[in-house]
């Protein structure tokens, strides 16, 4: 069975003209607003939730948060809302610097740049051209552009390129999901990890795995506990994630299978046990 | 211009160089222009299936100007200079050496810090926040545009949001005030582990 997919509750951008304590918040809990709307003047009674998803700052209280942030769509905050700490800019998953990559292709230009240098070197004050360039200028004055040679290495030379080019620009680093708060990402393993930890701790599971992908989570769960619990269990989880772009989260409960218990994980220890 | 941003860069370069002369060489080994009915401008190098890669001829005209040596020796020692200064930078440290941090009512004394004892004492600040299991911090940039960047494992319980915004709220807008600075960029990384900390050790694995 899956669990319904739709959008964290987060990525449900409240419309600007919707009254503030009203809006959808931001915040894991359903009625992160409540506290706000009712005591709104109370300056120290801001519920925890909306400190840490970003909406409210911890300076901003009473008044203020509720009619300055409560509607504000999240993860559009402006840079004057981050504290100095934050470094300027969007929210944006961390870019490979590509060092090793580099270092080959710097290589391959070394040699060739060295040898092509030695040997104009070597004409230009008057003695022979190497071995290799010879033969070298020899293959290119006698092939012609239809030789099989040629068009290989040309179309291999073309797919080096494509692959160097794609590298130049794409931002690598797959394994981390960018947060709302700029320059800050976070581990795939790491989220399944705590998924994973807070499905084992509900009541009735057996086991749960969790893989997560780059724009959803699976949750394979093994057990007796009801689905919507576990669902909204590992929702609430989820939700604590300040994830900047929009992440599902697919739930598939396995059936509970009796089995014995130590036949098959420990098969060599039962036969080394059995009486022969 | 960041090291990200150079090695980006000649991986552009050389990638568009290998791609317009492999599309050179394809196209006129394939005759496409013909095929196609592009007319070429004049001088357009390989347009023709029948001619080698690089004939005599074409030699003789470069080989034969004066500046054909001068450029022959320079453009592979400029690609050879650029390529030893590319290793040599990457021998280099990131980041400062030393930090200056401000003495309140020192004149003229300046207190230098060495860039590991920052990484260490905001270090030993960030594992003191609840649910950080485990940190490390390096400092880098220059030394007048000092940023961190922190790698932080979280414990299982916590709370991501709330961690950052402790993070950024507790050690480093500390470390941003006593060293005197307006700004202090911080780039977090978070991980998470399974395990609890009152978990022991991990059991041994027996074969």
């Amino acid at each position: 069975m899956n669990g319904p997919p739709p959008d964290r509750p987060q990525d449900g951008a409240p419309e600007p003209g919707a009254p503030g304590p009203g809006a959808p918040g931001p915040g894991p809990s359903e009625e992160p607003t409540e506290p706000i709307a009712l005591q709104p003047t109370e300056p120290v009674d801001i519920p925890p939730e909306l400190v840490a998803s970003g909406v409210v700052m911890p300076e901003l209280v009473g008044l203020e948060a509720e009619f300055g942030h409560a509607a504000a769509p999240p993860g559009e905050a402006g840079p004057e809302e981050w504290p100095p700490t934050v470094p300027p800019g969007h929210p944006h998953r961390p870019r490979a610097p590509r060092t090793a990559v580099t270092g080959a292709v710097v290589t391959c230009l070394l040699v060739l740049a060295g040898a092509a240098l030695y040997d104009a070197v070597a004409v230009a004050t008057g003695h022979a051209a190497r071995r290799w360039r010879a033969d070298f200028t020899d293959e290119l004055s006698t092939r012609h552009l239809d030789d099989p040679w040629v068009l290989g290495i040309a179309a291999g030379a073309v797919a080096v390129g494509l692959l160097l080019c794609w590298l130049a620009l794409a931002p690598g680093l797959r394994r981390w999901l960018a947060l709302r708060r700029p320059g800050a990402a976070i581990d795939r393993a790491g989220i399944a990890a705590l998924l994973a930890a807070r499905g084992q701790e509900i009541p009735g599971i057996e086991r749960c795995t969790v893989r997560a992908g780059r724009h959803k989570a699976v949750a394979t769960v093994t057990g007796s506990a009801e689905p919507a619990l576990v669902d909204r269990e590992l929702r609430e989880e989820l939700a604590k994630f300040p994830l900047a772009g929009p992440y599902r989260l697919d739930l598939r409960i396995q059936p509970l299978r009796p089995r014995p218990p130590e036949e098959r994980r420990h098969g060599h220890r039962r036969l080394a046990q059995e009486p022969r | 211009m960041s090291r990200s941003a150079v090695n980006r860069t000649i991986l552009l370069v050389v990638g568009i160089v290998l791609i317009g002369g492999g599309l050179l060489l394809l196209a006129g080994g394939f005759d496409l222009y013909d095929r196609l009915g592009i007319a070429v401008p004049d001088g357009w190098p390989l347009t023709s299936p029948d001619q080698p890669v690089l004939s005599e001829a074409s030699r003789a005209r470069w080989s034969g100007q004066d500046w054909w040596w001068p450029v022959a020796i320079a453009v592979p020692a400029l690609v050879v200079i650029g390529g030893l200064a590319w290793l040599w930078a990457q021998l280099r440290r990131v980041g400062p050496g030393t930090v200056t941090v401000p003495v309140p009512g020192g004149d003229g004394v300046a207190l230098r810090m060495r860039n590991s004892a920052l990484q260490d004492a905001v270090e030993g600040e960030v594992v003191e926040l609840p649910g950080v299991d485990k940190v490390t911090v390096r400092a880098t940039g220059g030394p007048h545009r000092l940023s961190l960047r922190a790698v932080v494992r979280l414990l299982p319980g916590t709370h991501p949001g709330e961690a950052l915004q402790s993070l950024d709220a507790g050690p480093l807008e500390n470390a941003r005030t006593s060293l005197g600075l307006a700004e202090l960029p911080t780039e977090i990384r978070l991980r998470a582990t399974a395990r609890r900390p009152g978990a022991g050790p991990k059991p041994p694995r027996v074969v």
